[in-house]
């Protein structure tokens, strides 16, 4: 190891070092159902959910309904006239029916199709037919029920707790100033790879936060672009905490070059670029900030920055990438069962064919990658579920699974 | 299935003998779930057609300004060099058709968020 690997080298961080515990935990972590009713009961039910981007909702009556897998609800997420966004269940309080079907859309009223009790944006009752019936229901109490919503940073959380324990901003502790003017809202355009893997959700987690499997799993797809000699197993960097949550920084190989034609052509085809590694003055897009200028991104300077990984506690992960960021959505649907959804965010639209093409290339690259660990995912699931393994282990580079896991078992069995 | 016959626009004619597999696909799961379907030596086969040709294909698509109104000559051109996406994977990254492990058929929603 030359002087200068060594020197970044020191940036790496080990699990001993840092106080993180967790060299082994149990198979049933990520089997049974007792621990995933606690996860449901204690997490899920209690803190903040990182569910979506206020964007979603651009104008009063705009709407978005989604699913919450872990706690068997769906939420309606609702821009009113007055501007605000606002959650409540998709349920109407008289009959109890599902009342919003569409994904999305807009409307000034939500109208429940079996009685058509009537709801404004707010969720106040508006109307219900032969009120004169109802003498016993006051329009002016009655609505659907709101469900905790606040937004960060463009963001928008859903707490599911009667009142929750912590502000949204308590919650995210310091990151929620540090990251607080992440320029997010600099890539509005998203494409979503959604998938319903077989696996429990922390899998998912695992997979996303460490790079020890970088060039075993990903040889073909990553391995090349982000190993180097003086960090042959991907070792992320410069660890940094925030109360449950944990953000880490990858290199690139600053010597790799991408030689196959239909890569460079997309390269080049590409409406903002989309190649790790690149140096800074490279990298400006539309004459915008770009992640790789904030200070929370690569904050040791790593010659070929790759990604900055953050955790936001449970299950969502963020990487920032110097021009793009994908944000990986893992929502347990059971103890053997998450639905995942992947969320590229860019820059721009496409504005032509060539770019279109390039997008296109880029989903079926990043979906394959996705593939490549939502298929061992579930191969580890099978394996857990066999009882042929007790204990799994994890490395001293493996902190941020480590930390995330203490984290769950925090609440679990606090 | 678009008929073979249908036609691409004039200079592209070495494409036809994939209108067939690729040409009436509108989603990126289904040329996914195909390219899976298709032998190595086929998608082989596309690529070395398609490939050396991408420059002009998208000279060509891009003299059109970009939107649903495309002629279906250049529809067609385009759904047929939209698979090169999908081919690319199997030819450049894996030299396989499909990624290593992944169960037959295996199907991947991609979307817009809430979009479904």
């Amino acid at each position: 190891m030359n002087k200068e690997a060594s020197d970044w080298s020191k940036y790496w961080g080990q699990a001993s070092a840092l106080g993180i515990g967790g060299a082994t935990v149990p198979a049933s972590f990520y089997t049974s159902q007792e621990q995933f009713d606690a996860e449901r009961e204690k997490i899920f039910r209690k803190v903040w959910l990182m569910a979506g981007r206020e964007a979603e909702v651009p104008e009063p009556g705009s709407f978005v309904r989604i699913p919450i897998p872990p706690l068997d609800t769906e939420a309606v997420i609702v821009r009113g006239k007055d501007g605000t966004v606002r959650a409540f269940y998709n349920a109407c309080p008289h009959r109890g029916v599902a009342l919003v079907r569409e994904c999305h859309g807009k409307t000034g009223l939500f109208v429940c199709p079996y009685h058509a009790w009537s709801f404004a944006t707010d969720g106040k009752l508006m109307g219900l037919p032969g009120a004169e019936d109802f003498p016993h229901v006051d329009k002016a109490t009655t609505g659907l029920t709101p469900i905790h919503l606040d937004i960060w940073n463009g963001f928008y959380f859903l707490n599911f707790g009667e009142q929750p324990e912590q502000t949204l901003l308590e919650f995210l502790g310091e990151f929620a100033t540090s990251f607080g003017d992440m320029p997010f809202e600099n890539y509005p355009h998203v494409i979503e790879i959604a998938q319903d893997i077989e696996a429990n959700w922390k899998t998912l987690t695992d997979a996303s936060n460490e790079g020890y499997h970088v060039n075993a799993l990903h040889k073909e797809s990553l391995g090349a672009m982000m190993t180097t000699r003086e960090n042959p197993l991907n070792n992320f960097y410069d660890p940094i905490f925030s109360g449950p949550h944990v953000s880490s920084t990858t290199q690139a190989n600053p010597d790799w070059r991408p030689d196959a034609p239909v890569v460079l052509f997309a390269y080049a085809a590409a409406a903002y670029k989309v190649q790790p590694g690149l140096a800074k003055q490279e990298d400006h897009t539309h004459g915008q900030a770009t992640f790789a200028e904030h200070p929370m991104v690569n904050r040791v300077g790593l010659p070929a920055f790759s990604v900055e990984t953050t955790q936001i506690f449970p299950f969502s992960v963020l990487q920032m990438l110097t021009n793009r960021y994908i944000w990986f959505q893992y929502w347990p649907a059971g103890p053997n069962r998450t639905r995942a959804a992947t969320r590229l965010y860019g820059p721009a639209a496409p504005a032509n064919y060539r770019q279109a093409f390039a997008e296109a290339h880029m989903i079926a690259y990043s979906r394959d990658i996705m593939t490549e660990d939502t298929i061992v995912t579930q191969m580890q699931q099978a394996g857990l579920n066999s009882g042929g393994v007790k204990d799994v282990v994890l490395g001293e580079h493996e902190y941020m699974l480590r930390y995330t896991h203490e984290a769950v078992l925090g609440f679990t069995e606090g | 299935m678009t008929e073979p016959t249908a036609l691409l626009p004039k200079g592209f004619d070495e494409l036809a003998p994939f209108i067939a597999e690729w040409g009436s696909l509108e989603t990126q799961d289904e040329r996914y779930i195909r390219r899976q379907s298709l032998s190595m030596e086929r998608l082989q086969a596309y690529y070395d057609a398609v490939q050396p040709r991408l420059g002009a294909i998208f000279d060509h698509l891009d003299s059109f300004p970009y939107g649903p109104a495309l002629p279906e000559p250049e529809a067609l051109l385009f759904r047929v060099v939209l698979a090169m996406s999908e081919v690319a994977q199997a030819v450049e990254v894996y030299g396989q058709p499909t990624v290593p492990h992944a169960p037959a058929n295996h199907s991947v929603t991609i979307r817009v968020p809430n979009r479904a």
